[in-house]
C-alpha cells in the first residue's frame, strides 16, 4: 500500500511544476502518509502525503545557465532545465544582432544560436497554474554566450 | 469723501489689524511702544515715523501697497495727527477690544464704519492729544536709551539676545492672520461704487484697438488743457469683437472721450455692473493650459477634426498659431481669375464632403498648380502661398482658441508620426516619443490611476519622487508617497504631474490602444514609453505607462472578438474559410486557405466553422485531423499543430512562427503527419480503412476525390433541371391516383403535380407518377433514364450522379442534401448486405420495365441508360466503388504504390472529380502489377468488411435518382446480376455511348470481365475474394469508367476532369486489360491505346526495350493469342510516319515457345515491360526521349532516373520509361 502510494507520488508529482512552489524535480523523503479516507461516492480513497522534495523555483534577478532552444527575431528562448526562458533582443547588448543564417544572434565576441549555452538573469516571472515562464537578459556584464 | 481719504481710513484698519496682533502679543507691543516714542521726538517727520513703524510691521507682515504710504505722506500733518490720535484713543479705550470682530465689521461694512467713528473719533482724539503726546515721547526716549545699550553690546550677544526673546516666538498665528489680510486687499482692489465705472462702448468690429489708441492719444493731447479727459482707462477686448471699455466716473465723461471718434458708436453705452467689471477682463485659466506642443483638434472648416499642433499661443490668449497638414487643392487652376480666395471661400462651403486630402506643402507642386501665384519663399523651408504660411511642408495658421478642441484629443500614433515626418521645427525641440506620450497624457483624465498604483512624479517640486496611488479624487490624485521625509503623507498631484511606475520584468496588461487587453512582460522602461513581450505571440510592442497595468493573469488570447476568438475556423464567404490568428480592436486578422491574410470586421464572418471532424489525407496518404502535428514536405520544412483541416487544406500553428501569429495553411499534401510511422504499416493502414470504409465514402474519401464529387456535384447535380418537370404525368398510385397533371417542380423524391381537373398543385412522390407520352401511353417515372437519355449530351439525370457527389462528403454535405438520408436509408444498410454489384445487376429488371415504346430501349438493353450520363457514371461509380471495395480499390489504395494512381488522382490535388477520381483510381488499379494485387490481396482477404460497406454507397444514391431508383428497388432478384453478362448486351450498351461505338468491343469486354467478378457474389465474402483473387475481375469495374468516360461522352463531365489527358492511355490499357480478361501485367501505355478514341499513338515504340505481347485494342490476339504473355525485345520499328495499329514491328521473343526467334508484329499487341528499380530504362517519351538511364527507384508513380551522361538525377513518370535490354 505505501509502496503503491509513494509511487503514484512519484508519477503525479516529478517533473510536475506550480506556480506556487515552481518546478518539482525529486521526492526525496516522505515524512507523513495520513490514513486514507474513503471518499463516499466512489471506491476511491484519500491520502494526504507529506513530503519533501527538491523543487527548482526561479527568482527574479537570478542568473542561471541555460541551454539556447530557438532563436528568431524577436529574441530567442532557452531552457533552464525545465523552465523556458524568453530573452528578448532588447535584452540583449546592443552590438547583438539578429543574423537569419542560423538563425543566431551575432555579437561583437559572442554568438547565441540554437543548442548553444548561455547565461541569463532571470528579470521577470509569470507563474501560471501549472507552468512558469519566464524573461531573462543577457545585458549586463559577465552575461552571454559561455564559452 | 476723498480719494485719499478712504485711503487713510484703511491705513488705519491696518495699523489696528496691527495691533491687534501687538495686544495678542506683549513683545511686539513693548517693542513697538518705544518706538513710536522715538518717533514722536522728531515732529517734523512724525508722518514718516508713522511710516516706518508701519514699514516695520509691513516688513513683519509684508503686506499693503505703497501706493497707499504715499498717498500717506502728500498727507497734511494734521491729518496725520488726526489719524495718530484716533488710534491712540483707541488703544487707551478699547484695549480689551476683539479687534479681529472690529476689522470683520469694517470689512463688510466699510462705509458705514468710516462715518461711525470717522467723526467722533477726531472729536475724542482732540481731547485726548496731551496725554497721548507725553506717552509717545517717554516711550521714544525709552526707545532711544535701548539703541544705545544695544550699540555697545557685541552683536553676537544682541544676536543671543534677540534669539531669546524671539526664538520661542510662534509665528503660527500671525501667519495665519496674514492669510486674513492678503484677502483684504484683493477685495479692496475691487471695483466699488467709489471707483470709476466703466462703459462698454459699440464700434466698428476690428477698428477696437484704433480706437483704444486713438482715446490715447486724445488724452495725452487734451492733459494739460482746460478740459482734459477724464477717463481712466480704456481697452478693448480681443475676444469680444466689435466693443471698447472705457472706464471713468460718469457717463458725461465718456461722451466727451467719444466726441469726435470714427468708428464708434457712442450712442449706445452699457454700463458694466461692478460685479461683472472683473469678469471682463478676467483671464479664463483654460486657456492658459494650452502650452506649445500641445495637441488640438480644429473645430470646424476645411481642417475639422484634423489634429493640430499648437506653435504658439498669442498674448491675448486667445489665438494660437498652430500647425497643420495642409490640404491644399492641387488640381492645376488654368482660370487665372481663379483668386485663391474665392478658392478658399468655396473651398470652406463644400465643407468635408470634397476637402483634398492631407499632405505636406510642395512648393515645386504648388508652382504647378497656380502658374500666376507661385509661392514665394521667406528663408529656409518657409513658404507662402495663398496668403497661407508654409514651414518644412506643414500648414502654420492663427486658429482662434475657440474654434479648437483642447480637451480629450488622443491623438493616435499614426497621426502624430504624420508630423514627425517631415522633420521636427528645432524650436519645438523635437518630438520624440515621450513627448508624445506627455502630451497624450496631458490630454488623458485622470481615469487611469487606480488605487494601489505606483506612480512617479513627473513635474513640479517633489519630481521624481514615488509612491502609491491612494485615490482618485475628481480629478486629483491622492499619492501616498514613499520617501522617507514624507512617509506616510497622502499628497495630491494633477494626474498630468504623474505617470505609471513600472519596473522591468512587471507582467503588466495593456488597458487603452491598438494593444489592448494584451499582455506581457516589461522588458524595459524608457520614460514614459514601456515595451513588453507579449503573452500571446511572444512579440515586443511599445506602449504608453499610461496605459498599461498590473496584471495578475495572462490574458486569456487576445481573446475574442464577438462570438469569435484567436484560432477559430471561420467561413468568410461562399468559397473562403479562414483561421483567426489575431485578434485586434474591432476586427479579426484572417489567415485564408489561400494563404492571404485579411482584415475582417466580426460582422462579416459568416459562421464558425467546426472541423473537428474532419480529414485529411497527407502526402503519405494517413488521414490527418486535427490536433495532429504535421511537418512540412518541403519548403521551410515548417511544423506545427493542426488547427483546422479544411479540404485539402491544413491551417497549422507553431508559436514560433512569427509570421500571422504562427499561423500557416498549407496543402494537406504537402505535409507528413509527424506521427505516422505507426500508422504507414500496411497491416494498420487497412485496418483503418476498414472501419473507415465510412470514411472513405465520408470523410477520407471526400477528401480525395469526394470534395470534387462535391463540386461537380455542385456544377451539375444540383444545377440540372429535374426532366421531369412541365412534364405531364399520370398520378398511378395514392389517394389521387388516376389523375393527369403538369409537373411544376420536383425535387429529388417528390414532385409538385398541378392537377389538370382543379388546378390544385400537390405534391406527390415521384414513384407514384407515370409520364403521358405524346401517343397516350405512359412511363412510369421510375423508368426516367430514358427520358433523360435521348437528351443525353446534357447528361441530364446527374441526380443519379449527384448522389455519388452526396453520399461521399460529408462536408460537402452542406451541398448534397441527400447524404444524410442517403447514408441513413435502408437501401444503404441494405446495400451494405447484398453485393452492390448485385444490386447493380438487377438493372435488367429494371430494363424490362422499361416498356416503353422508347426506340432506345430496345430489348432490355435501353442504351440511355448506359449512353447517357448512366454508364459512365455507372461505371465511374463501380469502378469508384469497387475501387474502394474490390481489388480494384486495393489498387486504388495500394495505388500509392502504382504510376497508375500517381498521375490519376495523386495529381488531381485541386479540384478533380469525384468521378475523376474513381475512373482513375480504376484506372489506377490496372497498372496494378500482379504484385499490387497480391499486396492487395494480403489486405483484403482478412478484412472483408469493407468490401460490403463501400459497396452499398452507390446504390444507396440510386433510390434517389429518379430513373434507377425504382428500378432497382424493383429487381427483385440477385440472380439478375447476370444482366450484363452478355456481351451481347454490353457491347449494346457500348454502342449506345454513340461516340465511343467502336469501343463496343472493349466495353462489352470489360463489362462482362466485371460481372464476372462481382455478379457472381451475391454477398458471400468467400466469394468475393475469389472474385478478388482474379485481378481480371477486379479492375473490370473499372473499365466503363476509365476507358469510354473520356473520349466517349461528349456531354459528360468527364472530359472537365484532369484525368484527361492521362485518360487517352490509360483508358487504352484499361480496354486492353478487360479483354485480356484480367491481365494485370500489361502495365504499358500502348497497345491497347491504339484503340482508345483519344488513344495517342503508339510514339513510345523505340528499339531495344523489353515489350509483351498481349491482346489487341480491338479484342484481337496476334496468332489466336498465341503469343500472349511472352516478352520480347523491339529489334525494328516502323518509320513514326507509317506508325498505326498495325504498323509492324519486328521482336526478338525472349521467352514462350518461340524463344529467341524475330517476328513480325502488329504494334498493336505490343505494350512496353515497366523497369523494375535498378533496371536499365529507356525514355519513351517527352523530353529526353530516347535517352537511357538505370531506375534508381520509384516513387510512387514517379520514377527516380540516373540518365547516361548527367549527374543529375531525373524524376520522370513511370509511363514514359520502357525497359531497356541494351548495353
Amino acid at each position: 500500500m505505501k509502496e503503491f502510494l509513494l509511487r503514484n507520488l512519484h508519477g503525479d508529482v516529478e517533473g510536475t511544476c506550480s506556480g506556487k512552489v515552481g518546478f518539482i524535480i525529486c521526492v526525496l523523503t516522505v515524512t507523513n502518509i495520513s490514513p486514507g479516507k474513503v471518499l463516499p461516492s466512489s471506491g476511491l480513497a484519500e491520502f494526504v502525503v507529506h513530503y519533501q522534495a527538491i523543487v527548482f523555483k526561479p527568482y527574479k534577478g537570478e542568473v542561471v545557465d541555460a541551454i539556447v532552444t530557438s532563436v528568431n527575431q524577436i529574441g530567442f528562448f532557452a531552457d533552464v532545465g525545465p523552465l523556458q526562458v524568453f530573452v528578448a533582443q532588447k535584452l540583449m547588448p546592443n552590438d547583438f544582432k539578429f543574423d537569419s543564417n542560423g538563425p543566431c544572434y551575432r555579437g561583437d565576441d559572442q554568438m547565441i544560436e540554437k543548442n548553444g549555452q548561455v547565461r541569463l538573469k532571470i528579470v521577470g516571472l509569470k507563474h501560471q497554474a501549472t507552468q512558469i515562464n519566464a524573461v531573462g537578459t543577457i545585458k549586463e556584464d559577465y552575461l552571454g554566450q559561455i564559452q | 469723501m476723498s480719494r485719499n481719504d478712504s485711503d487713510r481710513d484703511e491705513d488705519e484698519e491696518f495699523e489696528n489689524l496691527g495691533r491687534s496682533q501687538d495686544n495678542q502679543d506683549e513683545d511686539s507691543d513693548l517693542e513697538e511702544s518705544p518706538r513710536r516714542t522715538s518717533s514722536s521726538k522728531k515732529p517734523p517727520r512724525s508722518s514718516s515715523s508713522s511710516n516706518s513703524k508701519r514699514r516695520e510691521e509691513e516688513d513683519d507682515e509684508d503686506e499693503d501697497d505703497d501706493d497707499d504710504e504715499d498717498d500717506e505722506d502728500d498727507d497734511e500733518e494734521e491729518a496725520d495727527n488726526v489719524s495718530r490720535r484716533h488710534k491712540k484713543q483707541k488703544r487707551n479705550f478699547n484695549p480689551f477690544l476683539d479687534m479681529e470682530a472690529e476689522v470683520d465689521d469694517e470689512d463688510e461694512d466699510e462705509d458705514e464704519d468710516e462715518e461711525s467713528y470717522g467723526g467722533p473719533d477726531g472729536f475724542i482724539a482732540d481731547e485726548t492729544d496731551e496725554a497721548a503726546e507725553a506717552t509717545r515721547a517717554s516711550k521714544h526716549m525709552d526707545l532711544d536709551r535701548r539703541r544705545r545699550e544695544e550699540d555697545d553690546v557685541d552683536l553676537e550677544e544682541q544676536a543671543a539676545r534677540l534669539k531669546e526673546r524671539y526664538g520661542r516666538r510662534d509665528y503660527a498665528p500671525r501667519r495665519a492672520f496674514q492669510g486674513q489680510q492678503e484677502d483684504i486687499p484683493q477685495q479692496l482692489l475691487m471695483p466699488d461704487v467709489q471707483s470709476p465705472h466703466l462703459w462698454m462702448v459699440r464700434c466698428k468690429p476690428g477698428k477696437e484697438k484704433d480706437l483704444v489708441f486713438s482715446l490715447m492719444r486724445k488724452f495725452f493731447d487734451t492733459e494739460y488743457s482746460a478740459q482734459p479727459l477724464e477717463i481712466s482707462a480704456a481697452f478693448s477686448r480681443e475676444s469680444l469683437k466689435g466693443y471698447v471699455y472705457i472706464e471713468c466716473m460718469r457717463q458725461a465723461n465718456v461722451q466727451a472721450a467719444l466726441n469726435g471718434l470714427n468708428n464708434v458708436f457712442a450712442s449706445k453705452l452699457t454700463l458694466v455692473p461692478i460685479k461683472e467689471m472683473t469678469d471682463v477682463l478676467k483671464v479664463r485659466h483654460k486657456e492658459s493650459e494650452l502650452r506649445p506642443g500641445t495637441w488640438v483638434r480644429v473645430k470646424r472648416g476645411k481642417y475639422a477634426m484634423d489634429l493640430a499642433q499648437i506653435l504658439d499661443i498669442a498674448d491675448s490668449g486667445d489665438t494660437a498659431k498652430v500647425k497643420l497638414i495642409p490640404r491644399l487643392d492641387m488640381t492645376p487652376r488654368s482660370d487665372a481669375s481663379y483668386i485663391a480666395g474665392n478658392n478658399k471661400r468655396k473651398q470652406v462651403n463644400s465643407a468635408l464632403a470634397g476637402r483634398p486630402p492631407p499632405k505636406l506643402f510642395n512648393a515645386r507642386e504648388a508652382e504647378k498648380v497656380d502658374k500666376l501665384n507661385k509661392p514665394t519663399s521667406r528663408g529656409r523651408g518657409v513658404f507662402v502661398w495663398a496668403n497661407e504660411v508654409f514651414r518644412e511642408g506643414y500648414l502654420e495658421k492663427d486658429m482662434k482658441i475657440s474654434s479648437l478642441i483642447t480637451e480629450s484629443i488622443n491623438p493616435t500614433l499614426d497621426e502624430i508620426q504624420k508630423f514627425a515626418k517631415g522633420g521636427v521645427d528645432d524650436e519645438d525641440g523635437g518630438l520624440d516619443l515621450s513627448a508624445v506620450a506627455l502630451s497624450a497624457m496631458s490630454t488623458s483624465v485622470t481615469g487611469h490611476f487606480q488605487p494601489g498604483e505606483n506612480v512617479e512624479v513627473m513635474e513640479g517640486e517633489l519630481k521624481n519622487e514615488r509612491g502609491t496611488v491612494d485615490s482618485v479624487n475628481g480629478d486629483m490624485v491622492l499619492v501616498r508617497v514613499w520617501d522617507d521625509k514624507l512617509k506616510g503623507n497622502i499628497l495630491k498631484f494633477p494626474p498630468t504631474q504623474l505617470r505609471k511606475l513600472f519596473k522591468e520584468g512587471d507582467h503588466v496588461k495593456v488597458v487603452n490602444g491598438k494593444f489592448k487587453d494584451e499582455t506581457g512582460l516589461i522588458i524595459k522602461i524608457e520614460d514614459s514609453v514601456v515595451t513588453i513581450v507579449t503573452d500571446l505571440n511572444v512579440k515586443d510592442i511599445q506602449v504608453f505607462s499610461k496605459d498599461l497595468q498590473m496584471a495578475a493573469n495572462v490574458a486569456s488570447g487576445t481573446g475574442t472578438i464577438g462570438q469569435y476568438e484567436t484560432h477559430d475556423f471561420v467561413q468568410l464567404d461562399a468559397s473562403t474559410v479562414g483561421v483567426i490568428y489575431k485578434v485586434e480592436r474591432g476586427f479579426a486578422r484572417v489567415l485564408d486557405q489561400s494563404g492571404l491574410t485579411r482584415e475582417v470586421e466580426p460582422h462579416l464572418i459568416t459562421q464558425k466553422r467546426d472541423s473537428s471532424r474532419a480529414i485529411a489525407t497527407d502526402g503519405e496518404g494517413n488521414s490527418i485531423q486535427d490536433g495532429d502535428s504535421v511537418r512540412e514536405m518541403g519548403g521551410s520544412m515548417r511544423e506545427g499543430k493542426i488547427l483546422h483541416v479544411f479540404r485539402t487544406f491544413a491551417f497549422c500553428y507553431n508559436r514560433e512562427y512569427m509570421e500571422n501569429a504562427g499561423v500557416f495553411v498549407q496543402s494537406t499534401r504537402l505535409l507528413v503527419s509527424m506521427a505516422s510511422k505507426s500508422r504507414s504499416q500496411p497491416g494498420m493502414r487497412l485496418d483503418t480503412m476498414n472501419p473507415a470504409m465510412m470514411n472513405m465514402n465520408r470523410g477520407g474519401f471526400n477528401n480525395r476525390g469526394g470534395r470534387g464529387g462535391g463540386m461537380m456535384m455542385m456544377g451539375r447535380g444540383r444545377g440540372g433541371r429535374d426532366p421531369l418537370i412541365d412534364k405531364t404525368v399520370t398520378i398511378i398510385r395514392g389517394p389521387h391516383k388516376g389523375y393527369l397533371g403538369i409537373v411544376k417542380d420536383a425535387s429529388d423524391l417528390t414532385a409538385r403535380v398541378e392537377l389538370h381537373t382543379n388546378c390544385r398543385i400537390i405534391t406527390v412522390e415521384k414513384a407514384k407518377l407515370a409520364i403521358t407520352n405524346a401517343n397516350g401511353t405512359t412511363t412510369p417515372v421510375s423508368s426516367m433514364p430514358d427520358m433523360s437519355a435521348p437528351s443525353t449530351p446534357r447528361a441530364g439525370n446527374y441526380g443519379g450522379y449527384g448522389g455519388y457527389g452526396g453520399m461521399t462528403p460529408m462536408r460537402s454535405g452542406d451541398m448534397t442534401p441527400m447524404h444524410p438520408s442517403g447514408s441513413r436509408t435502408p437501401a444503404w444498410n441494405a446495400g451494405s448486405k447484398t453485393p452492390a454489384w448485385n444490386a447493380g445487376s438487377k438493372t435488367p429488371a429494371w430494363s424490362a420495365s422499361a416498356r416503353t415504346p422508347n426506340p432506345y430501349a430496345d430489348g432490355s438493353q435501353t442504351p440511355a441508360w448506359d449512353a447517357g450520363s448512366k454508364t459512365p457514371r455507372y461505371g465511374g461509380s463501380s469502378a469508384w466503388d469497387s475501387g474502394s471495395r474490390t481489388p480494384a480499390h486495393s489498387a486504388w489504395d495500394a495505388g500509392s504504390r502504382t504510376p497508375a494512381r500517381g498521375s490519376a488522382w495523386g495529381d488531381s490535388d485541386s479540384s478533380s472529380s469525384h468521378n475523376q477520381n474513381g475512373s482513375s483510381s480504376g484506372s489506377g488499379g490496372f497498372p496494378q502489377t500482379p504484385a499490387a494485387s497480391g499486396d492487395w490481396m494480403n489486405r483484403g482477404v482478412p478484412t472483408p468488411g469493407p468490401f460490403g460497406a463501400p459497396s452499398p454507397a452507390p446504390f444507396s444514391s440510386y433510390p434517389y435518382t429518379p430513373g434507377p431508383s425504382s428500378s432497382y428497388d424493383s429487381a427483385p432478384t440477385p440472380s439478375s446480376n447476370n444482366f450484363p453478362s452478355t456481351p451481347a448486351a454490353s457491347s449494346s450498351l457500348g454502342s449506345g455511348g454513340g461516340p465511343g461505338g467502336h469501343h463496343a468491343g472493349s466495353n462489352g469486354g470489360a463489362h462482362s470481365a466485371s460481372v464476372a467478378t462481382p455478379g457472381a457474389t451475391p454477398g458471400a465474402s468467400n466469394a468475393r475474394l475469389q472474385s478478388i483473387s482474379t485481378p481480371g475481375a477486379n479492375q473490370t469495374p473499372q473499365t466503363p469508367a476509365g476507358g469510354p468516360s473520356a473520349p466517349m461522352t461528349p456531354a459528360s463531365h468527364f472530359p472537365q476532369t484532369p484525368f484527361m489527358p492521362t485518360g487517352g492511355d490509360y483508358s487504352g490499357m484499361d480496354s486492353h486489360h478487360g479483354h485480356s480478361g484480367g491481365q494485370v501485367h500489361g502495365y504499358g501505355s500502348g497497345a491497347g491505346g491504339a484503340q482508345g478514341a483519344a488513344g495517342p499513338s503508339y510514339d513510345w515504340t523505340t528499339t531495344d526495350i523489353e515489350v509483351k505481347i498481349s491482346t489487341g485494342k480491338d479484342g484481337s490476339s496476334y496468332e489466336g493469342g498465341k503469343y500472349n504473355d511472352v516478352s520480347g525485345r523491339m529489334v525494328k520499328i516502323p518509320p513514326r510516319s507509317a506508325l498505326s495499329s498495325m504498323a509492324l514491328c519486328d521482336v526478338r521473343l525472349l521467352s514462350g515457345p518461340d524463344d529467341r526467334k524475330v517476328i513480325q508484329i502488329p504494334v498493336q499487341y505490343l505494350k512496353p515491360v515497366a523497369p523494375l528499380k535498378n533496371d536499365g530504362v529507356k525514355v519513351l517519351s517527352g523530353e529526353h526521349r530516347g535517352a537511357l538511364g538505370t531506375l534508381m527507384g520509384v516513387d510512387v508513380q514517379d520514377g527516380i532516373v540516373s540518365l547516361r551522361g548527367e549527374n543529375m538525377y531525373k524524376v520522370l513518370t513511370m509511363s514514359v520509361l520502357g525497359k531497356y535490354l541494351g548495353e
